[in-house]
């Protein structure tokens, strides 16, 4: 098959057959993601309008079966502990089921405003790693239950601020080099916030537009190799500050396209490597917010389809490139 | 079962492994006679463990752990060999596997695992090309390091994975700066190693500050002097590496932030003696600008520059002389003039000149955004950074673009 277009059916196949061996070493190897290479896996089939290809009553119970009672969170795993990562997959995952009711809505905002320390930072998990992304995943998390109003804003942006470099981009911790994933959650969480003030918005977006290489691709930070996932990043980060013009999507979707393993479906951080879920639902959502043909609109700002955002009444002033016909 | 076991026992010794090396292929390649609960090398504190050996461990423990928390953590103690065993081998496979960690932090609080056997362990991993790169193991040494070390402040926040306000001795500091060494030279660019060298260093000038007439303050001074040389050299041999320049102007932030206090006293004594004394942005600037002279095509060098004009104190917007901004104009004017030109049969040289060019734009539009200057060549929006615009003439334009502000 031909990489000049995306071949949706064989990643429908590919992302079906990914929970089908869970004898092998792989599945046991990646245990400790698997809550959220569920969410990445749902995510890629609702932006190719494919929803339905996974069960979702098996998907929910599967959710469900990671629930941490005691701690109010939700492990990667039933085997694993309860940490904000896959808590918010769980939540994500459970929103677009129409599920919310499973949750146990009082107990998992008390987990997550309890992993909130006095600089704003969120921890990930009791253990105290700090992160950003831990920071993105409780506004996010706290956002789509409804429970936004119980956030110390304040504080929450202040450790934001805290991370801004003079390049414009963010990192993961204060003082931390700036990262195409962590200016995404940083972007992401401000505009959820209604604070996108903080960011000094042409400053970030030449960083961002700079991370594009005469590939086509985009790297994370510079002079890295390209890498899906990065388009991602950075396009969504574009998107939220409207600025999605300024980079070359003539030169990136064929390099996109490129990476996409045309046998048995999937889509690598790059041509020739192996393919995986990251890199599959990354390269898809980058897609769609390219305009291309076929796939459903996403959400930059909470990584989920736009529809769904918008009817809980959570857009928020962001735009992608208009849907092409062909 | 008897693999974790045999493996457990030499990975949780209290002395552990140095090193850990994942051999490719399977036991037979490399240990003819092997026998099936001992299919690895272990010499001179260094375990070579074959991948499918590896994958066998690993599926076992993964049995052995499942059940020793179903029964329940609450009865930790009675398992905790069989838990100390297992979690070892789950991270030798599987560095990110979190719940191994957190369980061996139990392991360590209940006073299972010594803290210090459990940094020994982890600097062992940390050995390995694809542990090195996860945030999780990092967190763990601070974690580590914040249990077994006395706190000298009352005010630490923990919440924010510090180790400001711990009493960390001149040889913890040496050992964490070479554990994250050794990491950057095995997985370049590698985020969270860099992430914790700040954590360290942050942590070693407030013990400086704090030492002011104790003994082992000289001692603190010193490692932070080397600290100083060695990120300039380490530039010097890693000239792609924009987090290493990063860290060097967030080191020399840091140390600008303090000089008025002890470092800065200590060093009038010695001042030639010291490279401390003399890292300052200035200092860096020079450094980038010589290595651009002979790199010009390597844009980590471009963004160093940038960055040695950004941090307080030495913003562009704030330097009121004009003829430094004019002469980073005209060096970067020199460097794009003086860059090899293609003759059309070369490529690579082609593909050279053009890199150069772009950089060379790149830098000036950014220089002409942060003096707030209209350049006509750079109307419109950040397109034109990814067009070629003519170096010569957006220089001029820059320079012609002062003189009137004059």
């Amino acid at each position: 098959m031909s990489a000049s277009q995306l071949l949706i059916p064989l990643h429908v196949q590919y992302i079906k057959s990914l929970g089908e061996n869970k004898d092998d070493l792989v599945y046991h190897l990646t245990a400790h993601l698997r809550m959220n290479a569920v969410y990445w896996g749902l995510t890629a089939l609702c932006a190719m309008g494919h929803k339905d290809a996974l069960d979702r009553d098996e998907m929910i119970e599967y959710v469900m079966s990671c629930w941490d009672e005691e701690a109010g969170g939700f492990g990667a795993h039933p085997d694993h502990d309860p940490h904000l990562l896959p808590t918010l997959s769980a939540i994500q995952i459970l929103t677009i089921h129409d599920s919310q009711d499973k949750l146990n809505i009082p107990k998992v905002t008390k987990f997550i405003l309890s992993l909130q320390q006095p600089s704003g930072v969120f921890a990930g998990d009791q253990w105290g790693e700090i992160d950003t992304r831990f920071l993105y995943s409780a506004v996010n998390a706290l956002s789509l239950i409804g429970q936004l109003h119980l956030l110390d804003v304040e504080k929450t942006v202040g450790y934001i601020k805290k991370c801004k470099n003079f390049d414009g981009g963010f990192g993961a911790v204060a003082g931390a080099e700036s990262h195409a994933a962590q200016v995404w959650v940083c972007t992401a969480a401000l505009a959820i916030l209604d604070r996108l003030d903080v960011i000094d918005q042409d400053t970030l977006a030449w960083w961002l537009a700079e991370r594009q290489l005469p590939n086509g691709g985009f790297n994370g930070r510079p002079q890295k190799l390209e890498d899906v996932c990065y388009s991602y990043w950075v396009l969504s980060s574009l998107s939220i500050l409207r600025k999605l013009s300024w980079i070359d999507s003539e030169k990136l979707i064929p390099f996109v396209l490129s990476a996409q393993d045309t046998e048995n479906g999937g889509i690598a951080d790059r041509p020739g490597d192996l393919a995986d879920v990251f890199h599959t639902v990354f390269g898809i959502v980058g897609l769609s917010l390219l305009g291309y043909p076929g796939l459903v609109d996403i959400d930059p700002v909470y990584c989920m389809p736009a529809d769904l955002v918008a009817s809980k009444g959570l857009r928020k002033d962001w735009e992608a490139l208009p849907r092409r016909n062909s | 079962m008897a693999l974790v076991a045999a493996l457990g026992a030499i990975l949780n010794s209290p002395i552990p492994p140095v090193g850990i090396e994942i051999l490719p292929g399977d036991p037979s390649a490399w240990l003819p006679e092997c026998s099936n609960n001992r299919p690895f090398l272990f010499e001179e504190r260094n375990l070579g463990i074959p991948l499918k050996a590896v994958c066998r461990a690993y599926l076992e423990a993964s049995h052995i752990f499942s059940n020793a928390r179903k029964a329940g953590l609450s009865s930790v103690e009675t398992g905790d060999v069989s838990l100390a065993n297992s979690t070892s081998v789950l991270l030798l496979a599987n560095p990110a596997h979190q719940t191994a960690l957190n369980t061996r932090k139990i392991l360590v609080d209940s006073g299972f695992i010594d803290a210090n056997v459990e940094l020994d362990f982890t600097a062992a991993l940390l050995s390995s090309h694809e542990a090195s790169k996860h945030s999780t193991l990092w967190h763990h040494r601070r974690w580590l390091l914040r249990r077994s070390r006395r706190n000298y402040s009352e005010n630490i926040d923990e919440g924010d994975d510090t180790l400001s306000g711990i009493a960390l001795s001149v040889g913890d500091y040496r050992s964490e700066l070479s554990i994250v060494s050794r990491a950057c030279e095995r997985y370049p660019r590698n985020y969270f190693a860099w992430n914790h060298r700040y954590t360290c260093v942050r942590s070693l000038v407030s013990s400086i500050n704090r030492l002011r007439s104790n003994s082992s303050h000289s001692n603190l001074v010193e490692v932070l002097d080397e600290e100083c040389s060695w990120i300039t050299s380490w530039i010097e041999r890693h000239i792609s590496d924009y987090t290493a320049m990063q860290y060097a102007c967030q080191l020399s932030q840091l140390l600008q932030e303090t000089s008025h206090n002890d470092v800065s006293s200590h060093l009038t004594q010695s001042p030639s003696e010291n490279v401390l004394h003399s890292f300052n942005f200035q200092t860096l600037r020079t450094h980038a600008e010589s290595l651009l002279r002979a790199y010009p095509d390597h844009e980590s060098l471009w963004l160093y520059l940038r960055s040695t004009f950004q941090y307080s104190g030495t913003s562009i917007e704030r330097v009121e002389d004009g003829s430094i901004v004019r002469g980073l104009i005209l060096f970067v004017r020199d460097l794009s003039n003086t860059a090899p030109k293609g003759s059309g049969q070369d490529t690579s040289l082609e593909d050279k000149c053009g890199i150069i060019n772009l950089h060379a734009c790149r830098f000036l539009s950014w220089l002409a955004r942060r003096l707030n200057a209209t350049v006509g060549a750079l109307e419109g929006n950040g397109r034109a950074i990814n067009c070629s615009v003519d170096v010569g003439i957006l220089a001029d334009s820059l320079l012609r673009t002062l003189s009137t502000a004059d």
